[in-house]
Parts: C-alpha cells; sequence; structure tokens
C-alpha cells in the first residue's frame, strides 16, 4: 500500500503531537506542513468552503495518498457542512477538524475525544481514496457517520469484509 | 432488504446536485441512477422503476411536481422525496399532499437524508412485503371457479355473487353430486369473511347426541367420555361461515336446537351454562324434499322459513349435458397433473357418450368415470372403451308390473325430465301430442297431481 501524507497548516501544528498510532498499524504516515489559501473556496454567502473546489484543484501527489486537514466549515453545496471528503479510488481528501471539536457543539474541550474522531476520519477518507465505500457494519470505521456522535459510536479499525477489500 | 437492492432516481437539472447527491448515496451502496429533466426521466420509465425518486420541484419544462403526477400513474407505490431550492414550505406541503412521502431542502443536512433514505426505503420494503403476503393470502382464499359455460351456470355465478357479501342465510339445493359444497365454498370465498373459517358439518354422518356434541361443543363431564371441555362447530365458525350438509337429517331435537342459536346467535354448550355468543353465516345444503318433509312433520316449518332466506337450486347434470365437455375437459386436466399421464384429449365418441348419459350421480360420478379412465388408458387420448358407465344399474322397474302399469310410469318419468313439456316428451316418445293426451287421461294422470 503506497504512503499516506497527512497534510497540515500551522495553525494545527498541535497535531504533530496527537496519536496515529491506529493508521500507523495500515499505512506508512507522513506528516508535512503547508498552508492553503482557502479563501480561494470561500462561498461568501454561506461563509463555508467548498471541500468539491478544493479537491477539484488539487494536483495529484506522485505516487501517495494525501490528507489536507483544515480548521475551516467545508462544505460541498447539496449538503450543509461535511466533516470530510475524498475523491473516491483518487489521491486527495480534506478533513475539517471544527465540527469534530466537541467544544463546537458547546461542549467542554476534549483534546483525547477530537484525537479519537481525527483518527476515524483520516482512516475512513483513506479507504474511499483506497476505493472502498461506506460499510453496514456499525463499527466498521468505513460506516457512513454524519454526526458526531454517529462518529463516536463506530469502531477505529476496518471490519473484516472491509480488510479484505483494501489492496495489499 | 440490502442497499445494493434499493434503487433510486435522481432528478434535478442542477448537474452538481445530481453529481454529488448520486456519489454520496452510491457510496452508502444504493443503486443510483439519474435524469437531467422530467422528460428525460419519463424516457426512462418506459424501461423500468425504480424504489425511490427524489425529484428537484423547480426545473425547466415540467416541474417536479408534474413528474410526480407522472410517476405515480406508472408505479403507483413509488416513494417521492421532493427537493426544493430553498424552503418553498407552500410547494412541498402540496407535493405532500399529493402523495410525496416527504421533501428536503437544499443544502441538505447529511444526517437528515442519510435517514430520510434509510426509512423511506424501509417503507418501500414493508410496503412491497405487504402485497407479496397479500397476493399470497388471496391464493389461497380464492373462491373455486364452478366450471361450466351452461346459462344455468352462470345464473349459479350471478346468484353466488349477489348474495355472498351479505350475511344472509343461504340454503343450496340440488341432487347428490351436483356441486353444493363447492357452492358454498365460493360463496365462503367471496365474503369478507373469507379470512375466517369455513367450518363444515355433515348432518347425516353423525348420531343426534353426536352431532349436538358436534355443533354446540360439550363441558367436562357433560356425558360419559366427555373428558374435557370441547368447543363445537357453531363456536369454531365464529367470524367465519357453517355449512351445514344434509340439513334434511335432522332430527326434530336438534332442530330446535339449531333454530334458537340461529336466531339467538347465541347458544350453551352441552352440560354448560355459560351462554356462548358466535357470529356466523349459515349455509346449508340439502338434496332432500323439504317440502314433503314438512307435510310429513318431520321437518319443522320455522326452520325451514329462517333456512329458505336465499335458495340457490343446482340443476342435475343431465339437464345441461352442454357443461360436459369442460367439466371434461377440468378432470382430464385435473388428473393429468396429479397422475403424471400426457393425457391431453378425449375422442369424439366418447364425449357424446358421456353427454348423452343420464348420469344419476352427477358431478361426482362423472369426476370418477374421468379418474378410471385416466387410470386405464395407456395412450395420449381418452376412448369410449376406457369408460364405464353404470347404464346397468340404472333404475329398472320391479319385475311383477304389467305393460300398462310399465308404459304409465315411463310416461310420467319422461314428463318429469322434461318439467312437463308435453311435446318434448312426445318427441322421446315416439309418439305425438295428442296420443299423449289421450294416455294421460286413460291413466288418470293429471300435471297438478303430480308436480
Amino acid at each position: 500500500m503506497s504512503d499516506l501524507r497527512l497534510v497540515i497548516p500551522d495553525s494545527l501544528s498541535r497535531i504533530t503531537n496527537y496519536s496515529f498510532d491506529v493508521v500507523s498499524q495500515v499505512t506508512k504516515l507522513k506528516i508535512l506542513k503547508q498552508e492553503i489559501e482557502w479563501e480561494l473556496y470561500l462561498d461568501p454567502v454561506r461563509r463555508q468552503y467548498n471541500a468539491l473546489q478544493f479537491l477539484n484543484n488539487t494536483k495529484a501527489h506522485h505516487n501517495s495518498h494525501s490528507v489536507y486537514l483544515t480548521d475551516r466549515d467545508l462544505f460541498i453545496p447539496i449538503f450543509t457542512h461535511v466533516f470530510g471528503l475524498a475523491e473516491f479510488g483518487g489521491c486527495s481528501a480534506v478533513i475539517s477538524l471544527l465540527r469534530l471539536d466537541p467544544a463546537f457543539y458547546g461542549l467542554p474541550f476534549n483534546e483525547n475525544l477530537l484525537q479519537q474522531r481525527l483518527q476515524k476520519e483520516v482512516l475512513h477518507e483513506y479507504g474511499h481514496l483506497l476505493g472502498l465505500r461506506h460499510c453496514i457494519q456499525y463499527d466498521c470505521v468505513m460506516a457512513s457517520s454524519t454526526t458526531a456522535d454517529a462518529l463516536d459510536i463506530k469502531g477505529m479499525r476496518f471490519c473484516e469484509i472491509c480488510s479484505r477489500k483494501l489492496p495489499v | 432488504m440490502t442497499r445494493q437492492n434499493v434503487s433510486i432516481l435522481i432528478v434535478d437539472d442542477e448537474d452538481i446536485v445530481r453529481n454529488s447527491l448520486s456519489g454520496w448515496l452510491e457510496e452508502d451502496g444504493y443503486q443510483v441512477d439519474t435524469a437531467q429533466n422530467a422528460y428525460e426521466a419519463l424516457e426512462a420509465l418506459n424501461r423500468r422503476t425504480w424504489e425511490l425518486y427524489f425529484l428537484d420541484i423547480k426545473m425547466p419544462g415540467m416541474d417536479g411536481v408534474e413528474l410526480h403526477h407522472k410517476i405515480r400513474e406508472v408505479d403507483p407505490q413509488a416513494i417521492v422525496i421532493m427537493i426544493t431550492a430553498y424552503a418553498a414550505v407552500d410547494t412541498a406541503v402540496r407535493a405532500l399532499k399529493d402523495g410525496a412521502y416527504d421533501y428536503i431542502t437544499k443544502p441538505f443536512d447529511p444526517e437528515d437524508i442519510s435517514r430520510l433514505v434509510h426509512n423511506a426505503a424501509r417503507q418501500r420494503q414493508l410496503e412491497k412485503e405487504n402485497i407479496e403476503l397479500k397476493d399470497q393470502l388471496e391464493d389461497l382464499t380464492r373462491a373455486p371457479k364452478i366450471i361450466g359455460n351452461s346459462k344455468h351456470i352462470h345464473e349459479i355465478n350471478d346468484l353466488i355473487d349477489t348474495v355472498a357479501p351479505t350475511d344472509t342465510t343461504v340454503i343450496i339445493r340440488g341432487e347428490s353430486g351436483t356441486g353444493k359444497e363447492l357452492v358454498a365454498r365460493a360463496i365462503h370465498s367471496k365474503s369478507k369473511r373469507k379470512f375466517f373459517p369455513m367450518v363444515i358439518v355433515n348432518c347425516g354422518a353423525l348420531s343426534e347426541s353426536l352431532l349436538e356434541s358436534e355443533l354446540f361443543g360439550h363441558e367436562k363431564g357433560a356425558f360419559t367420555g366427555a373428558m374435557q371441555r370441547r368447543k363445537g362447530k357453531l363456536e369454531l365458525a365464529d367470524k367465519g361461515t357453517l355449512f351445514l350438509d344434509e340439513i334434511g337429517t335432522l332430527t326434530p331435537k336438534t332442530q330446535i336446537d339449531l333454530l334458537r342459536a340461529i336466531e339467538n346467535k347465541e347458544f350453551t354448550r352441552l352440560g354448560g351454562n355459560e351462554v356462548i355468543h358466535t357470529d356466523f353465516r349459515l349455509i346449508c345444503a340439502t338434496n332432500a324434499d323439504l317440502e314433503q318433509a314438512i307435510r310429513e312433520g318431520t321437518f319443522r316449518e320455522d326452520l325451514f322459513y329462517r333456512l329458505q332466506v336465499y335458495t340457490i337450486q343446482l340443476r342435475p347434470l343431465r339437464e345441461r349435458p352442454e357443461d360436459i365437455p369442460d367439466l371434461v375437459r377440468f378432470f382430464i386436466e385435473r388428473y393429468k397433473r396429479a397422475m403424471n399421464k400426457p393425457v391431453g384429449n378425449i375422442e369424439n365418441k366418447a364425449l357424446s357418450m358421456l353427454m348423452n348419459y343420464q348420469w344419476p350421480g352427477n358431478i361426482r360420478e362423472l369426476e370418477n368415470a374421468i379418474e378410471r379412465a385416466m387410470v386405464v388408458v395407456k395412450g395420449n387420448v381418452l376412448r369410449k372403451e376406457h369408460f364405464i358407465l353404470n347404464n346397468s344399474i340404472r333404475e329398472g322397474m320391479p319385475s311383477d308390473l304389467s305393460l300398462k302399469e310399465i308404459e304409465k310410469k315411463h310416461i310420467l318419468s319422461v314428463l318429469d325430465r322434461f318439467n312437463w313439456n308435453i311435446s318434448q316428451a312426445a318427441r322421446i316418445l315416439g309418439i305425438d301430442r295428442v296420443t299423449i293426451y289421450k294416455k294421460l287421461k286413460e291413466y288418470g294422470i293429471s300435471r297438478e297431481q303430480h308436480v
């Protein structure tokens, strides 16, 4: 399996201290720092950032998969928001930390929970990049989760069926 | 239903909506197709249907509301979800009143849409299951077909169709083997009671005390051998139909008990005090001459009038030979399947023999004759020699009659057969009408006396 590049902006540099142990068991993880010019993707009416446009503009990085992290609120035109978005079977994915943070919902900041949610999201979008669809196993990391609660319910690993579909 | 089995059609003029929504739903494992506008959707609907439809309300040309109507014409069970560009509540409410399942407002909350599709797919699955189960039930409760194409059979079918939806008591009269039970079943299956039992009691088969216990049930210890409480047929027929065959054989005591039970729709079990209420529809059958029995005092007049609300009189087979070919074909088909024999036909000579036979045992006898022929036949066509008809035991005349007495009996029987149509009888007897009148006078026979 190819490497996974986790691209973070300066504003999220604290993430370099987060544990990505489960991701590391699946693939070789590299953390890179890079700023993204998000203002290009701002929708002034919605005051959100268009994840689809971003992915369309992002060049494939040779021979590896990239997951971009941001603290901006992401959307795609038909949805009010997305936690993340991946090109199905493609090279790039993007994840927003904004709605993963319990503080967004008026709850006390909980770094541990944020770490867990982020790691699940990274694995989930990586799964899409590898060509996995949503899984009906509720505890599989590929289960569809449209709320933070649903994200907490599912597990941090690929279920057996999804594991078998992963390229070796 | 797995998600792979759920097919979805998205109709929206905006590329971004079609592509994003279909991509997202496909990621969830649904089978998704898209159409750019209503016309494209209708074109596709000529070829197939989908389980769920997402329709944009605002589209150039035909809008989503109109498309919704057209889809309903093709696929009345369709589950349609309307998409509105902004919270245009008026239009959405109108769509819901027209039978849309729900509406969503762009941009969609991912959670809403995920739940919506899940619930809609579930609903569609339940509806499908419901229809399948109802079809299966329908098969189980389908009314038996009364075979035949004569005027008489059409009349019988009309009578059945008229009385079936009501709760009216029906009495079916006709010779043995004319299909009285079949008619009773048809009435039951076409009534609103069809999902409840049809309970059959053959009154002629049991002694008085056994029949009473069979009809009304008994309490534990009601008589020697009544080891436990037992429900009677009247109770078992609750909400259904009670079919009493050979009602003419009831003893006077049972007649009274039955009359009371029918009139009050309540009774007590043998040896019990508890009054049991029951709601059954009564159908009776008899081949006996009840009017004669009343004259003789063996059948209660009040019960007779209680039963004789709606009479269906079945004519014997010999009076409607035109039904015989249909019946023969029907029974050949039945035994062909049961015996797994490649018999498909009957030769004309054999058929005309069957049509000329008197069939004292009526359709039951015909069925047996065909069953026998189907057993002995070697090829695939039934021939005359495969049938044994009981011509030999047809009601013979006692041997101690004079020629005159035989002549008198014979003229009477022919007249009876043709319902006192003198011309027809004369033709059969090979004499002219004047001679018949002369003979009637000679023997002192009058129609009033014999009809």
